[in-house]
């Protein structure tokens, strides 16, 4: 007998998510959302299933509050992953739950563009040298339960949800994903590794940067130290545009004068005066960077991206009783960095010694 | 000590080491905290003094027999 199987029920990633987000709906009876195929974000694209009335406590307009609450505090500790995001460094999996890993490719330069007057060209044909890496795909997660009274105190008096220990989990899922992109180690999984971008092998370091908080380190020394990092980056290939990511040690100097605009006759701070350096774009603290560490990061898919599976997303994972309620938030997001085949990379890591 | 680096580059006191390459440090303090993770010690300080106090024991306890051996004969 020929066995088949519905892709858009046994392989969709957010049928696994609806089925555990059940509803009261508007007529009062328990529902789940399935998805039957079409365009992921269009609720036109599910169909309504009536479960047991048991199963859901939260309306729809509750879970959506969850949600927005949530991911809005989980955005408030993330600065690297925010600015990701802001610049559409994204990588969309298609379906985060049939994947541990996304696989990419790292290619070399090759031979030089040709030069010719016709379409007669006879010269290399040389095949760009290709080898493959892989990045695992985590789940964050962080567990929490919700009472019944809470519930029923925000319905009478009309409250929002006591989200306490869901907010909490919310930023730690935050923290552990910014920590993922500046920490100094590298997460480890098992046999998988998922590099930050100090301990990413190729990323550039130096090491000869001055103390910044050293009493005899000036504003243009501090100067003189990015320069020598851009230089670094584009000796690597990495032309820019850059974003620097300073650790929360060095924030004090950002904000010492420079020097005196000669027009204008007002004080320029070094932060400002770093911003004028061509193809830094930004200068972003940090307090996931390690102390006195600055990092300079070229902001462009070839170097880093956030590798989403799913956004920040709870699901109701047990119900005690009608009374207590298990929860589970998590997302499915990992940032990536990459070098090419020759391991040109457009991350520069510096301290001092 | 010697260290043997195993990122892909490295820039300390105005040099730039490349993978494979061996640095001479007195101790590891000299290396930042954060890319200690990308140096193997091939030689160390401590092991080269344990080798020298070793060595240093053995002839000792030669010139000791040497004494004994001179008793004996006396």
């Amino acid at each position: 007998m020929e066995i088949k199987i519905d892709n858009s029920t046994l392989f969709s990633d957010y049928n696994a998510i609806t089925r555990n987000r059940p509803y009261i709906d508007k007529d009062g009876r328990a529902k789940i959302s399935v998805y039957k195929g079409g365009d992921i974000k269009d609720p036109k694209s599910y169909t309504q299933k009536i479960i047991d009335n048991d199963m859901a406590i939260f309306t729809p307009e509750e879970w959506k509050a969850i949600d927005t609450r949530l991911r809005e505090i989980a955005t408030s500790r993330q600065v690297g992953i925010a600015k990701l995001k802001e610049l559409g460094l994204v990588y969309n999996l298609a379906n985060p739950f049939a994947s541990h890993v996304l696989e990419h490719t790292k290619t070399n330069d090759g031979h030089d563009a040709e030069v010719n007057m016709n379409f007669k060209v006879t010269n290399e044909t040389d095949k760009q040298a290709v080898k493959t890496a892989s990045i695992p795909i985590p789940v964050i997660s962080w567990r929490w339960s919700f009472d019944i009274r809470d519930l029923q105190t925000s319905r009478v008096y009309n409250r929002p949800l006591d989200l306490k220990g869901a907010t909490v989990g919310a930023r730690k899922i935050g923290e552990k994903l910014e920590s993922m992109m500046f920490g100094a180690k590298a997460t480890i999984l098992d046999d998988k590794k998922i590099d930050s971008i100090i301990s990413f092998n190729d990323s550039n370091k130096i090491a000869t940067l001055h103390d910044w908080n050293a009493p005899g380190t000036t504003t243009a020394d501090i100067l003189d130290d990015i320069k020598a990092m851009k230089q670094l980056s584009t000796k690597d290939k990495h032309y820019g545009p850059w974003i620097l990511f300073v650790s929360q040690t060095y924030e004090g100097r950002l904000d010492d004068d420079y020097g005196v605009d000669a027009t204008t006759k007002a004080y320029i701070s070094l932060l400002n005066r770093i911003k004028e350096v061509r193809g830094i774009k930004d200068v972003i603290v940090s307090d996931f960077l390690p102390a006195d560490t600055v990092a300079l990061v070229q902001m462009t898919n070839d170097t880093i991206e956030l590798i989403n599976g799913m956004e920040l997303t709870t699901v109701q994972i047990m119900n005690a009783g009608g009374l207590n309620f298990e929860m589970l938030s998590f997302v499915m997001q990992v940032p990536a960095v990459y070098s090419d085949y020759e391991g040109n990379c457009g991350i520069v890591i510096g301290t001092h010694a | 000590m010697k260290l043997k680096l195993t990122a892909k580059s490295y820039v300390y006191k105005g040099k730039e080491y490349h993978n494979g390459d061996v640095i001479d440090v007195k101790s590891i303090e000299q290396i930042p905290i954060i890319f200690r993770q990308f140096f193997k010690i091939v030689e160390d300080n401590k092991g080269i003094e344990d080798t020298i106090r070793e060595a240093k024991s053995d002839t000792t306890a030669k010139k000791v027999t040497t004494a004994k051996a001179v008793n004996k004969k006396k």
